[in-house]
């Protein structure tokens, strides 16, 4: 898969770049994809508290989903980076634990999972709210445990409802990970500019990095479409 | 739910990539690694430059491992004070406004600011010759100070960018007039190996502009003062930093005022 | 943080000194950014529906490039790289056009909101239900009337939720424009945290200037909507549905 990723950067002259383009990008996937992960984690949880029946939790993750959509991207992740930083730091000193670092990326981690977890949260509650009722109270009829419930039952059933609204977050997590370059993170759009300053070519090099998120984006929508063919097994489409 | 949040914990603390924890034996040096010759980014992404060379160089004499953490420029003071690094050697100016948050070990090198311009202009680096120009500098730098109190309040449009290349790539597509930053920098860096001749670098001599530059230490932090002071005086000692001058300035002398 | 509100209370809400920054500046960008974006949006959308291959697929391929790559590249290439272009610097035009950061800025957020408006858009017109649209050309309207009266007006109404989606994340990106060199909020922050070194109070009073700018703008949007849809049964769009609606996701 890497060679043929080289293979077709070096159909372009990218005068000994292609390297460090590589990187970058490896950078940026591994930024999304683990934001993403953990976002669906945070956000499982956050609507699964929403759905409770516990009003001052309910009330704290509502109160998290309306911050998170008041506060842009950018100034959080700055806040997390330098804020949190110097706030971790003093909270470490005076424990007289050791230094914590938060590195640009795991700043751009712990802050796009915050973000889109809020975000997945709706798109679970919705797809939590379209099963049908009889399914839950099936399934304790039959004896299940909660948790075995959830697992067997609610869950499959919700994936099949959230799939759109997981592809558009994932759509927008590629585009949010470019934030991270200006915290400072070797992503793909800071290689790109890297290459591009030594060279003097900056938008040739600019155009390669938009290039490469174009086919990013495409090819995660070619996967999302399989991913709905594989969780709608047993289930007629309308259309 | 406990369970959650430490997993997600522990997923934050396996996501990070550089080592975590702070050990007695290295010195973490803070650096802005985009003021070559001084300190920069190798194509390959390691740290190098005439800072990088001093800094590993004490660290040896010290019997101590250096560990180099990039940050940009604005961000060196707040990670000092608060831990993150333990030095700071990035062509760090001794300006009153830093002394009072952090402390300085010895002189490192002496350098004046200039300002850099195309010739053509004719533009000289006080405020009736730069009225109604912009003056592009990087953003916590001694040259910014100086330029929002000295210049902007003359009628001067001062642009502060985040790094020092991406002031330079506006001065030469022409967006700024002229920039100012480190004289010695600017000459080796952008007169002569971008060879930009047709620019000229004006020296700039003001109180707010100190030439002498150090390394910035934790305030009240004793031991690694003693350590970097100690380790300045051994290089000067043998002939290690005249080779190491030597290597990046030729003839050029930092040290001797 | 007394002293911090102090020095820069003017910088953040109007005026630094010799421009306009902060407030003002932000509020400009969204406003021109998502006016323009949106009249450029509708032939845009129209010619997206149409029945001409060409004209739909060379729509179709600038909402595709403008939606899958981010904002921050599209505000790099328009700021940094166009300006590198030796045959831009020459074109005296072109030159003073680029040259100056906040036409670029511009030039970026309105494309790309264009090309999302785009979309929404022309997905809301195909929607529009066939029933009404016969309708119109029974009662002898041409195609620009029904357009006018009868087409646009169910589609936009429809899509209220997804414009102030869209206006909601406009505001969000302009947080970047500083990179372009224009003062806006997040540039005042970042000079007040550079001078003053207190993080946390500059970034929280820009998050804090942010988040009243957004809720204004959903209360606002909210009260528009349901103007608008007042004569639509209670059922269809109460309180609780605009809510789920409103998710600042693009949605495809």
């Amino acid at each position: 898969m890497q060679d043929l990723f080289s293979k077709a950067l070096s159909l372009v002259d990218l005068s000994g770049y292609s390297n460090l383009l590589l990187q970058g990008t490896w950078m940026t996937v591994k930024l999304s994809l683990l934001s993403f992960l953990l976002a669906m984690i945070l956000g499982i949880f956050t609507a699964l508290i929403k759905s409770s029946k516990n009003i001052p939790l309910s009330f704290l993750a509502t109160c998290y989903t309306t911050l998170i959509r008041g506060i842009p991207d950018l100034v959080l992740m700055l806040l997390i980076f330098y804020g949190v930083q110097n706030w971790v730091g003093e909270l470490t000193n005076a424990l007289g634990w050791k230094f914590i670092y938060i590195d640009p990326f795991s700043a751009g981690v712990i802050t796009l999972a915050f973000i889109y977890g809020a975000y997945f949260s709706e798109t679970f509650r919705g797809a939590l709210q379209a099963i049908p009722e009889g399914q839950k109270e099936a399934s304790i009829a039959y004896g299940l445990s909660k948790v075995q419930s959830f697992r067997y039952v609610v869950f499959p059933q919700m994936m099949r409802f959230s799939i759109p609204g997981l592809s558009n977050v994932w759509q927008v997590i590629i585009k949010a990970t470019a934030l991270i370059s200006i915290i400072g993170l070797n992503d793909l759009i800071n290689a790109a500019v890297e290459a591009g300053k030594s060279t003097n070519r900056v938008f040739f090099f600019l155009i390669i990095a938009a290039g490469i998120f174009l086919a990013y984006s495409i090819l995660s929508n070619v996967a999302f479409a399989l991913l709905k063919k594989y969780f709608q097994k047993g289930v007629k489409e309308a259309n | 739910m406990k369970k959650m949040a430490y997993s997600l914990l522990i997923l934050a603390g396996v996501a990070t990539q550089t080592p975590t924890l702070a050990s007695d034996d290295t010195i973490r040096f803070g650096v802005d690694a985009t003021y070559p010759p001084f300190e920069f980014k190798q194509a390959d992404g390691t740290i190098a430059g005439f800072e990088i060379d001093l800094g590993n160089a004490i660290c040896e004499k010290m019997n101590k491992k250096c560990v180099w953490v990039s940050t940009n420029f604005d961000g060196l003071i707040p990670s000092l004070r608060v831990g993150k690094i333990d030095a700071i050697f990035s062509s760090l100016g001794i300006s009153e406004k830093r002394k009072k948050v952090v402390d300085f070990s010895d002189r490192t090198w002496t350098g004046f600011s200039s300002m850099l311009s195309l010739t053509s202009k004719n533009l000289s680096p006080t405020a009736e010759s730069l009225k109604g120009k912009t003056v592009g500098v990087q953003q916590g730098t001694l040259q910014e100070d100086f330029a929002k109190i000295k210049l902007a309040p003359n009628g001067v449009r001062v642009q502060s960018y985040q790094n020092q290349d991406q002031v330079y790539a506006d001065l030469l597509n022409g967006r700024i007039d002229a920039s100012m930053q480190d004289m010695t920098q600017a000459q080796v860096n952008f007169i002569r190996d971008g060879k930009n001749t047709n620019f000229s670098n004006q020296k700039l001599v003001d109180k707010l502009l100190p030439a002498d530059s150090a390394i910035a230490i934790r305030k009240g932090d004793k031991v690694t003062a003693k350590l970097i002071n100690d380790g300045i005086k051994a290089i000067h000692a043998d002939d290690t930093y005249v080779t190491i001058q030597r290597k990046y300035f030729g003839d050029l002398d930092l040290y001797t005022k | 943080m007394l002293e911090l509100l102090e020095m820069y209370w003017k910088p953040f809400l109007y005026f630094d000194g010799y421009s306009y920054s902060g407030f003002v500046i932000t509020m400009w960008l969204l406003i021109f950014s998502v006016v323009v974006g949106f009249l450029i949006s509708i032939p845009l959308a129209v010619a997206r529906n149409s029945k001409y291959k060409v004209l739909s697929w060379s729509v179709a391929s600038f909402t595709i490039v403008f939606r899958g790559t981010p904002l921050y590249l599209q505000l790099l290439i328009c700021y940094s790289g166009i300006y590198s272009l030796t045959f831009i610097q020459d074109q005296t035009l072109l030159n003073q056009f680029f040259r100056d950061g906040m036409y670029c800025t511009l030039l970026a957020f309105t494309l790309n909101t264009c090309a999302y408006m785009c979309e929404m858009l022309a997905g809301a017109l195909k929607n529009v239900s066939a029933g009404e649209i016969e309708a119109a050309k029974a009662f002898g309207m041409n195609r620009f009337k029904t357009y006018l009266y009868i087409i646009f007006p169910s589609a936009l109404k429809q899509s209220i939720p997804q414009y102030s989606n869209e206006v909601i994340i406009v505001l969000h990106s302009t947080t970047i424009a500083f990179t372009a060199t224009v003062p806006d909020i997040l540039k005042v922050a970042r000079d007040a945290n550079s001078a003053t070194y207190m993080t946390f109070q500059s970034f929280g009073i820009a998050a804090f200037l942010y988040l009243i700018l957004s809720f204004v703008l959903f209360y606002l949007f909210r009260k528009f909507e349901q103007y608008h849809t007042a004569y639509l049964p209670n059922t269809q769009l109460s309180k609780g549905l605009f809510s789920t609606y409103f998710s600042p996701l693009k949605k495809k």
